[in-house]
């Protein structure tokens, strides 16, 4: 065979070449890896030194009649060749996915990896929620020292030394003598001597607010505060927010339709608020505030009228025609009532302790135990799980 | 404040509403209502019964048997009572009764005798402590009548939680006024007479006040040839349904005055005082006094007491003495009936730990007008029940007339302060129900004389408040107040707040849990702060607590760390070893010159496995990374860059890390932003830790003031970046901050170009046999970016070699082949 190639024996070749290539492709199809084995078919016929290739190239020494017709077989045989290329890629293909696809279902049981979501406690969420809707009311947020100097705890909030109202409140003294840090806005009032104290209510930011700002005023304070007190309803370090509005001609009134709102904002639109006579030293007149029960919508009854049922499986199981048990609710003691506020209008005492004029302002403010709202809203029964941290339950607060 | 309500009746005209009712109108008036019980509940089928023959029983010495007749029939009854006797009229328990206690009367035998029922004490009854025997019902009671209603028992009893504010509702009196004034009714006040039974024939008692300032009034009055014995059943029912326990018929009268008026009197037995003279003065320093509740007690020189002509008899408005106590043998009595000045009363109760019903009452102002009434009111009860002889007039030394305060209430102010218009004429109605009298009114104000049980009412906001709850704060509208200027807020308080939801969301994509803790420390926490035995460090140097509830919360923290520690262990019990905890709170300091300081902070702990137990995780623990990690999650989560940070060791100033393996935050001026690390294996000693501990404390305030949370939009490359990896050895010294400041640090090739180096990420680190000894490779991807073109490999080759060249000039460094 060796010589100058012939265009009979090119024709042949190309022939060959076809045949083979075919055939060659349809073994492919029965491999393991048929792509590459379709990859390396088409390296030998139509790669760049493939054998249709090499034919093409050597149709150079024929005759200027012969080349047109060689020419045409040629290209008619790498046209056979692709298609059947690309038919058997795409069987291969086709039966490749069919494979996969009929292939043993992974375990879809198997947990997934786990994202830490993190949590947040119960207390702070409560307290951030509860800012959050104060601010809509536009209150701003202020702070002020847990160490507190007795005249801001007690003195400017219109409570003596030795007066009774500081029975109501068990205080933490610090050890020795601390001046407090205290500068005040117009600087005649320096830290005052006495006795430095772990404040027992959020009430002193009002007084420093107040002596720092000209009104108007509106203010939430959120915050630690502390009283020597520990049993199964007293922690000796809890949770208040304050609340502070001063203003011309701001009314009791104002106060209700404030804490109404606040309490359809936060507790849901059907919550109803009372407010009873009560004391406070700086506050007059003053009001323990109660909402409508968050748990029986202010029923006092109980919801849980299944409880009953378990006891019916002594007799022949006629339970359908057993009464729902009904009994107080518990969140409420059968009330419908809570109590988690106190208020009031601002004693004029207290205005005339920081420099405002009583018969030009009026304001009021409130206090609420976050604490106690964090555990109606969750239903915590045990008041000592707030600040044990244990992680069993951290966890079930998203 | 316990009120019987048989007992209330007697001073209101009109019927009482419904015990539930009235409960809820008291409260909502401003007198709380904690609680409604029945005194002397559970006695149905208890009736009076009358003893006709008493005999001894033959088989046993202490036993009579009894013929009782119980308005029905008789019957036979043995009885163990030391006090039974023929003809007395006693409570009686048939066979089937169940008294208080769950205890069943049944026909039984006694020693051969059967027994058809049981006589029974005031104890048996649960009404009262008496141990004396059976419960004489004297010679009135009607035989056979139920025993609840021949003792008005079974009835309920209102506990009032009245405020400090409110002194005149701790009686009877008082809260029926308070009823007839809500109800409109009117108040039937008691009122007694003195009837001089005989006029002495010589000065019988002497009083001096040398303290007319503490004592503006003192009172006594004299009864003589009294029997002490048990008061009659009612008084005894009375004072132990209000919660006083029966003692003997002077005393009681004394007590009954006071639930009943509300004012404090002391009963002395007048023989036993030292020349029949009473002195109010000072205690003398040195002076003793033995109180009736038997404990000896060093009084004070600014104590206040009662003494005769020798030695103190009783603190002042606080407790009697024992020395001078109304005994069986007592015949002459001294009532006291005074007024003392509330302060002092109070810190001589508080000073000596007494919390009396009289100091409770004195502390917050007993009436000033009431002494004489209350005296006289208290004779003319021993003469009734105690027998005896009321001596002359009362001795009434009075050196401090009271002068009734007058206030003046704007009818207009009420409307202003409220938000609810109440008409004038109603506003005067309201006070003077109250006990206000009317001095002076015109169209627009009313001057008003303040009743002298309420001299806590001074101002015009009192009367506002007093109207106010009686005309009901139900009937206050609900409004929103008109003006909502902007105000003056507090910037700080907002900032911090705003930080610190922040701060939350970062602490929660790390997968921590928030904690909230107490504020306090123990002092061995605070030792194990300490830098070395013996050094102080600001840490170590806490603000200890005067009256701490217990050792472990002695102090205030000083790191909020202290706190994550001890949750630590607590969790670690409960087999929960991998903890990523962090909580927001304040650490308590104090400088040189002894100033507070509060700072507030931002603290994390991790421990344990880096991700949950899982079939994904192989388990490998956190490090020193994780917590650097969450640390620069939460600085870029309030707008600060932590690239723009510095982490350094700096010296040994965070003595409760480990030394190796910790640092400070400094932002990009070099202020301190906190601290992170390992803790020392010493702190892990004290909290019972294990080793790997890692903690993290941020500043709130640096923080603050370094935050944006509000970012400025800066644009998007339109173009996609070339990326390059690039792998360098370099002396293990250098730290690798150093290496991406020198990657990301402007290069004038790269100017030239227009391009830049966008980031360099380091993503991988190795040391070992390969770099060498001393060498560590430090393998970045670098991504290449123009903001006009997109860039082709030959452009971004000339700058990644200026790149190299800069590495190696500046740091020695190798390409890593
Ligand atoms: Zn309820």
């Amino acid at each position: 065979m060796e010589g100058r190639p012939t265009p009979e024996s090119m024709l042949e070749a190309l022939d060959s070449a076809k045949r083979t290539a075919l055939a060659l492709i349809e073994e492919a199809l029965a491999e393991e890896d048929p792509a590459g084995v379709l990859e390396s078919i088409r390296l030998r016929f139509l790669g760049k030194k493939g054998e249709v290739s090499l034919i093409l190239k050597s149709m150079g020494s024929l005759s200027a009649e012969a080349r047109p017709a060689v020419g045409q077989a040629a290209n008619a045989t790498r046209d056979a060749i692709e298609s059947a290329l690309a038919r058997a890629k795409d069987t291969a293909e086709g039966a490749a996915l069919d494979r996969e696809l009929r292939a043993p279902p992974i375990d879809v049981s198997l947990p997934g990896r786990p994202v830490e979501l993190g949590r947040r406690h119960p207390v702070s969420r409560t307290g951030e929620e509860v800012v959050r809707v104060f601010e809509r009311m536009g209150f701003k947020v202020a702070s002020g020292p847990e160490i507190e100097g007795d005249f801001y705890n007690f003195e400017a909030l219109n409570i003596p030394a030795e007066h009774p109202a500081r029975d109501m409140q068990d205080t933490f003294y610090l050890a020795s003598g601390h001046p407090v840090a205290a500068t005040l806005h117009d600087g005649t009032r320096g830290p005052e001597p006495g006795e430095v104290l772990l404040r027992t209510h959020t009430s002193p930011v009002q007084v420093r607010s107040m002596l720092r700002s000209p009104p108007p005023i509106r203010i939430v304070c959120p915050g630690k505060v502390y009283r020597r007190d520990s049993d199964l309803t007293h922690t000796p370090m809890f949770h208040q927010i304050e609340g502070l509005w001063v203003d011309r001609q701001v009314t009791m009134a104002d106060l209700k339709g404030t804490l109404q709102l606040f309490a359809t904002s936060f507790f849901g639109k059907d919550t109803r608020v009372r407010l009873r006579p009560s004391y406070f030293q700086f506050t007059e007149p003053s009001a323990e505030v109660d909402v409508s029960c968050t748990l029986c919508g202010g029923s006092g009854a109980s919801r849980s009228e299944m409880e009953g049922h378990e006891d019916a499986g002594q007799g022949n199981g006629s339970i359908a025609g057993k009464p729902p048990q009904t009994g107080p609710c518990k969140t409420c003691s059968g009330t419908g009532w809570l109590e988690i506020l106190g208020a009031g209008m601002v004693d004029p005492a207290v205005f005339e302790a920081v420099g405002y004029d009583p018969d030009t302002w009026s304001g009021f403010a409130f206090g609420m135990g976050i604490d106690r709202v964090a555990m109606l809203r969750y239903r915590i029964d045990d008041l000592r799980m707030l600040f044990e941290n244990d992680a069993r339950f951290l966890d079930q607060f998203p | 404040m316990k009120v019987f309500l048989p007992w209330l009746r007697e001073y209101l005209t009109r019927d009482l509403p419904e015990p539930s009712e009235l409960a809820e109108r008291l409260t909502f008036a401003g007198l709380e209502v904690e609680g409604i019980e029945e005194f002397g509940a559970g006695l149905a089928g208890v009736v009076v019964a009358q003893v006709e023959l008493c005999e001894p029983h033959p088989e046993a010495d202490r036993l009579k048997i009894c013929k009782v007749f119980d308005g029905v029939s008789k019957r036979t009854v043995v009885c163990g009572a030391p006090n039974v006797r023929r003809g007395m009229k006693v409570p009686l328990a048939p066979p089937g009764t169940r008294l208080p206690g769950n205890l069943l009367v049944e026909k039984r035998r006694v020693r051969g005798v059967e027994s058809a029922g049981m006589l029974l004490s005031a104890s048996e009854l649960g009404l009262w402590d008496d141990h004396s025997g059976l419960l004489d019902l004297g010679p009135k009671a009607p035989v056979g009548s139920a025993l609840h209603e021949a003792l008005d028992l079974s009835e309920p009893v209102l506990e009032i939680a009245a405020t400090p504010n409110r002194p005149d509702a701790l009686s009877h009196v008082g809260v029926a006024r308070e009823i007839a004034a809500i109800t409109n009714s009117s108040l039937r006040a008691p009122t007694a007479r003195i009837r001089r039974d005989i006029e002495p024939s010589a000065p019988y008692a002497k009083v001096v006040i040398d303290e007319p300032e503490r004592c503006t009034r003192y009172v006594a009055q004299v009864v003589e040839g009294v029997r002490i014995g048990m008061s009659p059943p009612w008084l005894c029912a009375r004072l132990a349904a209000a919660g006083i326990r029966p003692i003997n018929n002077v005393v009681d009268v004394t007590n009954y005055v006071l639930l009943e008026l509300g004012h404090p009197l002391h009963a002395f037995d007048l023989d036993l005082l030292a020349e029949s003279t009473i002195v109010v003065r000072l205690a003398k320093e040195g002076e003793v006094i033995e109180t009736l509740d038997e404990v000896e007690r060093k009084l004070h020189g600014s104590d206040l007491v009662i003494a005769d002509a020798a030695s103190p008899v009783a603190i002042a408005g606080v407790m009697g003495g024992a020395s001078s106590e109304v005994t069986k043998e007592t015949t002459r009595v001294l009532i006291e009936s005074a007024w003392f000045e509330p302060t002092g009363v109070r810190r001589t109760a508080r000073r000596h730990g007494l919390h009396s019903e009289s100091s409770h009452r004195f502390e917050r102002g007993a009436d000033p007008r009431i002494p004489l009434q209350a005296a006289t009111r208290a004779a003319s009860l021993i003469r009734k029940i105690a027998g005896g002889r009321v001596v002359g007039l009362p001795i009434d030394v009075h050196p401090r007339p009271f002068e009734p305060l007058r206030v003046t209430l704007r009818f207009a102010r009420t409307n202003e302060v409220l938000g609810l218009p109440i008409r004038a004429a109603e506003q005067v109605a309201i006070l003077r129900r109250l006990g206000f009298k009317v001095l002076k009114r015109d169209r627009h104000s009313v001057e008003l004389e303040v009743p002298s049980f309420r001299t806590e009412m001074a101002r015009e906001i009192d009367l506002i408040e007093e109207v106010a709850r009686i005309h009901g704060y139900d009937s206050i509208p609900a409004t929103l107040p008109r003006r909502s200027l902007a105000t003056a807020g507090e910037e700080k308080g907002q900032a911090h707040f705003d930080i610190a939801s922040r701060l939350r969301d970062a602490a929660a994509a790390a997968g921590c849990r928030e904690v909230v803790n107490y504020s306090f420390m123990s002092e061995d926490e605070i030792a194990s702060l300490a830098p070395r035995d013996g050094e102080v460090s600001r840490e170590a140097r806490a603000l200890m607590l005067s009256n701490p509830l217990s050792k472990d919360q002695a102090a205030m923290r000083t790191t909020v760390m202290v706190s994550l520690l001890a949750n630590l262990r607590h969790n670690r019990r409960f087999q929960r070893g991998d903890l990523k905890l962090y909580e927001i709170g304040r650490a308590y300091l104090f400088d040189e010159l002894g100033v507070i300081s509060e700072p507030e902070r931002f603290a994390a702990l991790m421990t344990g496995r880096r991700r949950p137990l899982s079939w994904t995780t192989d388990g490998t623990a956190v490090d020193f990374y994780d917590i650097k990690g969450l640390v620069e999650a939460a600085l870029e989560r309030v707008g600060i860059d932590p690239a723009s940070c510095s982490f350094e060791t700096k010296g040994d100033d965070l003595p409760w890390l480990h030394p190796t393996s910790a640092c400070h935050v400094a932002g990009p001026e070099g202020e301190l932003l906190g601290w992170l690390g390992e803790i020392h294996p010493r702190v892990a000693g004290t909290f019972e830790l294990p080793a790997k501990v890692f903690v993290a404390e941020l500043e709130m305030e640096a923080i603050s003031r370094r935050a944006r949370l509000l970012p400025t939009y800066e644009g998007v490359p339109r173009f996609p970046p070339v990326l390059r990896d690039l792998a360098v050895v370099v002396d293990d010294s250098v730290p690798a901050a150093r290496v991406r400041q020198l990657l990301e640090a402007p290069l004038k090739e790269a100017a030239r170009a227009g391009v830049n180096v966008a980031k360099a990420t380091l993503f991988d680190v190795y040391t070992g046999q390969q770099v060498g000894e001393g060498k560590r490779s430090l393998a970045y991807a670098i991504q290449y970016q123009s903001s006009d073109r997109t860039l082709t490999d030959s452009e971004t080759m000339e700058i990644h070699e200026a790149l190299i060249r800069r590495l190696q000039h500046e740091l020695g460094a190798q390409l890593r082949s």
